[in-house]
């Protein structure tokens, strides 16, 4: 038994405890995101009341002896469950994937462009894209850290981005047969305008889906969700690199590579492929 | 919004910025102790002052701030926790500072300490660094949690018999300046 007293442990907590950066962007963020739970409580509020009085309009004539109309009809503008548009609940503003007349416009210009990626023999070497070392920063990594691409956006961490595989028990995987991978989309000004990811595995047949980051829907309502693409709405107009958050779902290991495409402020389309090696965790 | 309202508004404010600027470096570790991650910390911490904010107008007239935002960061955590964000795997690198000591021993520490914290059930890991790290009595600690300060004394023993059987021990025995 080792001699590990109370005091060890709270001189070791204290001691390896990293020092934050910079944080004088946090109560600004903090606000916006009280703003954002509190649209989202008075939304679930309204929704519950709206069900309330679905189900009354439902079990009422039921419990009077009448029969429930069998025809639903969507509502005018309603979606179906099958598309991969989100609901405005729990997702950040940033996502761009919100039903808006604007997202929508953008996301359908952006989703019409052909995905042009190179397929490789099985076994080819994998033409991982360039890296480059950014440093840390407000709102990003609390270190230096290696992305690749060629800009405006770069792909952290890379080239290899490690996943678990399959899904062990107790990962947001489990059951969905969908690994997830965090990374990292880093935005490089002066691009500034809506980006549209997409991608698949070049030396197999096997898809790559995204997913927003674990702890923005933690927060907020929904689960994992893996699309085949994600869009961001980047207009920030600042100076230095933003980084937004999310995930690689993954099936397998390989070869793979993203389309991004996005349009500047004076409607100039931009296209960016970024290679990357999927590799499975040694556990 | 009348003149009087809006000025309201604006001391509120001011006084919540001025609470996180001074309080948020202290509670991004606590959340880095509990998360082992930056981005889930950074998250946490996020979510624990925004609800915190929402709170604001009641909590600051009891003078239970403090208190609050430790029960609000540690719930939070619990409930992420039960959501299953274990199964994520942190894949940015952790954060390197200029080292004082080797730290090469600092490192290994630093991953023992997440290893063997990782290995704890959350409420244990909550006592351990509310009681160990943030330096909060066993009452105020069962304050934060919702509990009894006999549960917080027996998760502190079993959290602590744990710490002993883990390579924590060992890496603190090694990495203990003489």
């Amino acid at each position: 038994m080792s001699r590990l007293t109370e005091d060890d442990l709270v001189a070791a907590l204290h001691r390896i405890v990293p020092e934050p950066g910079d944080l004088l962007e946090l109560p600004a963020a903090v606000r916006q995101r009280a703003r954002g739970m509190r649209a989202r409580r008075r939304a679930a509020g309204a929704a519950g009341l709206v069900a309330l009085a679905v189900g009354a309009g439902v079990l009422g004539p039921a419990l009077l002896g009448g029969a429930p109309d069998s025809t639903v009809v969507p509502a005018r503008g309603a979606t179906s469950p099958a598309t991969t548009t989100p609901t405005p609940s729990g997702t950040p503003s940033w996502v761009l994937s919100t039903p808006t007349p604007e997202a929508g416009t953008v996301l359908v210009t952006l989703r019409a462009r052909p995905l042009r990626l190179p397929a490789l023999a099985p076994g080819a070497r994998c033409p991982v894209s360039a890296g480059r070392t950014f440093p840390r920063g407000p709102r990003m990594f609390s270190a230096r850290f290696t992305a690749v691409g060629t800009g405006p956006v770069y792909l952290a961490p890379g080239p290899t981005v490690t996943f678990e595989f399959p899904p062990s028990p107790g990962s947001i995987g489990e059951g969905s047969g969908w690994s997830a991978a965090k990374v990292g989309w880093v935005v490089r000004s002066p691009y500034a305008g809506p980006m549209l990811i997409r991608g698949r595995r070049l030396d197999g047949p096997q898809e790559l889906r995204f997913d927003r980051y674990l702890g923005e829907y933690l927060y907020g309502q929904g689960g994992p969700r893996p699309d085949p693409d994600m869009a961001y709405r980047d207009s920030s107009d600042a100076k230095q690199l933003r980084v937004y958050l999310g995930e690689l779902r993954l099936r397998s290991p390989g070869c793979y590579a993203v389309q991004v495409d996005g349009s500047t402020a004076t409607g100039a389309p931009v296209r960016e492929t970024i290679v990357f090696r999927a590799e499975v965790a040694r556990r | 919004m009348s003149a009087v309202a809006e000025r309201d508004a604006l001391v509120e404010q001011a006084e919540f910025d001025a609470f996180v600027v001074a309080r948020s470096k202290v509670l991004l570790k606590t959340a880095w102790l509990l998360t082992g991650d930056w981005q889930l910390a950074e998250d946490l911490v996020q979510t624990a002052l925004a609800k915190t904010y929402l709170a604001w107008d009641r909590i600051r007239d009891d003078g239970d701030v403090e208190p609050y935002v430790h029960r609000v960061l540690f719930t939070t955590y619990v409930t992420w926790w039960r959501r299953r964000w274990r199964g994520e795997r942190p894949a940015g690198e952790l954060p390197e500072n200029p080292e004082r000591d080797d730290p090469y021993a600092r490192a290994d520490l630093r991953d023992a300490l997440v290893e063997a914290l990782a290995a704890l059930p959350p409420r244990q890991r909550a006592v351990v660094v509310l009681r160990y790290y943030c330096d909060l009595s066993e009452a105020d600690t069962a304050r934060a949690l919702g509990c009894g300060v006999g549960t917080v004394k027996s998760q502190a023993a079993k959290a602590l018999a744990r710490l002993r059987d883990s390579a924590l021990a060992e890496s603190i025995q090694e990495g203990t300046p003489p």
